[in-house]
């Protein structure tokens, strides 16, 4: 059994409520974002801890689980008093949960990726050095210092003793392991008061000599961060927003697509011609021109569009990355919310941002799932703009296809044309 | 010969001197009526010898000008052990405490015999001692009372002869190239390997050596607590753990005799806590 807790309880305020019950981008709250990128899915339980005060004042239970309900089933811990650390929340979350085995510690203040699933005895760490931004009070930090093996020989406190800084995740491989050392830290013969997770670990590796392993993290985004948090509220608050298709615009996707239907109709006896493809059938919806080549059977084309999308994965070394589109993107990310709008199956819309790493970068990301009607219907641009409460003459649509820049103009909003860039 | 006064104790001055271009520590009596004691310990550091730990070596001695003793030893470039905890590396503990234990159980094999009056004596002079600060509003005497009743009825038998420190605080042991120094050996009123064992729970438990500090930071408590947790180990392996009560009994006998010489109210609040806390578990039948 793996635990992931997640301590709620004793966070800074922002807009006059706690600072995980506030929200990111695309309405995901902070307390949901910090699940992001650390391998939340390889957890069998899930625990928020939470403070009686803020249930009561700020509908804290109330707010996670509604926010938490497309994400993870989550279990939710109420500390009926305010604690003297994060050690002692934890040490009041196991007893009261009655957690065993496996568990991991996550903060509630920053956003980061680990590439790797850490698991066992570990903590999640930022080296400065490669960390492209600096980072807000970093006095404040816990410090780890990791040998070339990428062992943890220690961690302290608000305490210079290396590059590199707890990110805020931390494992063990037994909660007893925790629970004991917190027991011997905080009885009546030499109560030490005021307890962090890396006060514990500190203690396991000198008293207990246990093994912990660093896990490195990347992306690192400290919410504590008042010129980041502001970032964040600037870009929130404009309503400015640029909605960008997939299949033609972000990636040529041409040779995909047709190799993946390629394929698909082969085992059902059809035969598909690239440039007819490109010609007739690319960036459309499949009911809008498989009839036309195929067959009227629904549940043929159906079984077809399923076929194709199992196939995609295969070809997606073939897809071109528009390198100049991410280039203007990533400026406009600094005024302007950014949507992916587009016909695709989310299924294969998740399959190429992964194959290109890229499934952060986007405040909303809609599919063919997300709408009744496609393109050029323009419910889905609509759709997008309602979400950021943008309105059109602030947003700017990025299409290739006559069916999307169609669907842009129905919309209202400007539309930069992407005619090719291979 | 240029000199710097160090911080010295015991009624002593300390000075960091260099001649030759070589610098060296001199110990100075504060006055004659100490030559005596300071001569034993200038012999204790010169005699020591020990597989675990070092000492300054003995370079010379003598009388000054004023009639008072003087020794020259050795200067060790490094910080004291209750320093260098605030940033020791964790994983580095055990090894120190595993020599400090292997010195003092080392010199305790050497055991002798000390008269049962010895400590009986002591505590009825501390009782004395004690009933000229009843005065004193900052000494909690209820607190007193029950400490020097909780020693008189303890039995001293274990306690034996045997070479020791006799003050051996985190203070005062150095720190160099990973290797630990002793300095400032003292004579106290008996010499047993129980008294460093109950000097190191004094600063480990009761953080004598940080009195003064404004605050000891959290990394130096986690690192106290594992030196803490570790000698008690140690200590519990010796002769299947009958030793650890008859170090808290020690530890309480050192703290009570702080006070007749402690004259600001902040430490005597301190001594009060820690008397407390170390009778407190005496009472309740140790750890």
């Amino acid at each position: 059994m793996r635990t992931l807790i997640v301590l709620c309880a004793g966070q800074q305020m922002r807009m006059q409520c706690p600072l995980y019950l506030n929200h990111y981008s695309c309405n995901v709250l902070l307390a949901a974002k910090v699940l992001e990128n650390i391998h939340a899915d390889t957890y069998d339980r899930i625990i928020y801890t939470v403070s009686q005060e803020d249930c009561e004042k700020y509908d804290a239970r109330n707010i996670l689980q509604d926010g938490m309900k497309d994400v993870y089933p989550i279990q939710i811990f109420t500390l009926a008093q305010s604690t003297s650390g994060p050690a002692q929340s934890l040490y009041l979350t196991i007893k009261g949960m009655n957690v065993a085995g496996e568990i991991a510690v996550r903060d509630c203040t920053s956003s980061f990726c680990l590439a790797e699933n850490a698991r066992g005895n570990f903590v999640a760490g930022v080296d400065l050095v490669r960390l492209d931004r600096d980072v807000y009070r970093v006095r404040q930090k816990s410090f780890i210092v990791v040998n070339e093996q990428g062992q943890i020989l220690d961690i302290v406190e608000k305490s210079f003793r290396s590059d590199i800084i707890s990110a805020g995740l931390y494992g063990f491989e037994n909660a007893e392991d925790f629970v004991m050392a917190y027991e011997r830290l905080s009885d009546w013969h030499h109560p030490i008061k005021h307890l962090y997770i890396s006060n514990i670990i500190s203690y396991l590796i000198g008293y207990r000599q246990l093994v912990f392993h660093f896990a490195e993290a990347t992306g690192y985004e400290d919410w504590k961060d008042p010129d980041a948090w502001s970032r964040l509220q600037d870009k929130q608050g404009q309503g400015k927003l640029v909605m960008v298709d997939l299949d033609g615009t972000l990636f040529d996707t041409r040779q995909v697509n047709y190799m993946a239907y390629r394929e698909a109709l082969e085992r059902h006896g059809f035969q598909l011609d690239y440039e007819y493809y490109c010609e007739h059938c690319n960036g459309k919806y499949y009911m809008d021109f498989l009839p036309q080549i195929t067959t009227q059977d629904e549940l043929i084309l159906h079984q077809i569009h399923m076929e194709k999308k199992a196939a995609y994965k295969k070809y997606l070394g073939c897809a071109v990355l528009n390198k100049t589109l991410i280039d203007m993107l990533r400026l406009m990310g600094r005024e302007y919310r950014e949507a992916l709008v587009t016909t695709a199956s989310k299924e294969n819309t998740d399959d190429i941002l992964n194959y290109f790493g890229m499934s952060n970068i986007f405040d909303l990301i809609l599919t063919r799932e997300d709408t009744e009607h496609v393109k050029p219907n323009p419910e889905c641009f609509i759709k997008a703009m309602a979400h950021f409460s943008a309105l059109p003459e602030n947003c700017i649509i990025f299409e290739d296809s006559e069916e999307g820049i169609e669907a842009a103009r129905r919309a209202g909003v400007q539309c930069c044309v992407v005619k090719g860039y291979r | 010969m240029w000199t710097k006064a160090l911080s010295g104790h015991s009624g002593c001055q300390v000075l960091l001197c260099e001649s030759d271009a070589r610098l060296f520590v001199r110990k100075i009596s504060g006055s004659s009526d100490y030559n005596a004691r300071l001569q034993v310990q200038a012999e204790k550091q010169a005699r020591f010898e020990s597989r675990f730990v070092s000492v300054p070596k003995v370079l010379d001695s003598g009388i000054t000008n004023d009639g008072c003793y003087y020794f020259d030893m050795e200067y060790i470039r490094g910080v004291t052990l209750a320093e260098y905890m605030r940033r020791i590396e964790i994983g580095k503990i055990r090894g120190f405490v595993s020599r400090l234990i292997g010195h003092i159980v080392d010199v305790g094999n050497k055991s002798g015999y000390i008269k049962a009056d010895v400590f009986s004596d002591k505590i009825n002079a501390l009782r004395q001692s004690f009933a000229a600060l009843e005065a004193d509003a900052s000494v909690d005497m209820q607190l007193i009372n029950r400490a020097l009743a909780a020693l008189e009825a303890h039995s001293w038998q274990s306690f034996t002869q045997s070479s020791c420190h006799g003050d051996l605080t985190l203070e005062n042991i150095i720190v160099h190239d990973s290797e630990l120094y002793f300095i400032d050996f003292l004579d106290s009123f008996y010499d047993c390997w129980i008294l460093d064992i109950s000097t190191l729970l004094q600063d480990a438990y009761a953080l004598w050596a940080y009195r003064n500090w404004d605050i000891v930071d959290m990394n130096t408590q986690i690192r106290l607590a594992v030196f803490r947790d570790i000698l008690m180990d140690e200590l519990t392996a010796i002769d299947a753990g009958v030793w650890v009560n008859e170090v808290f009994y020690a530890l309480l006998l050192k703290l009570l005799r702080i006070y007749p010489y402690t004259k600001d109210e902040k430490t005597i609040r301190f001594l009060n806590d820690k008397t407390a806390l170390v009778l407190l578990i005496l009472e309740q039948g140790g750890l």
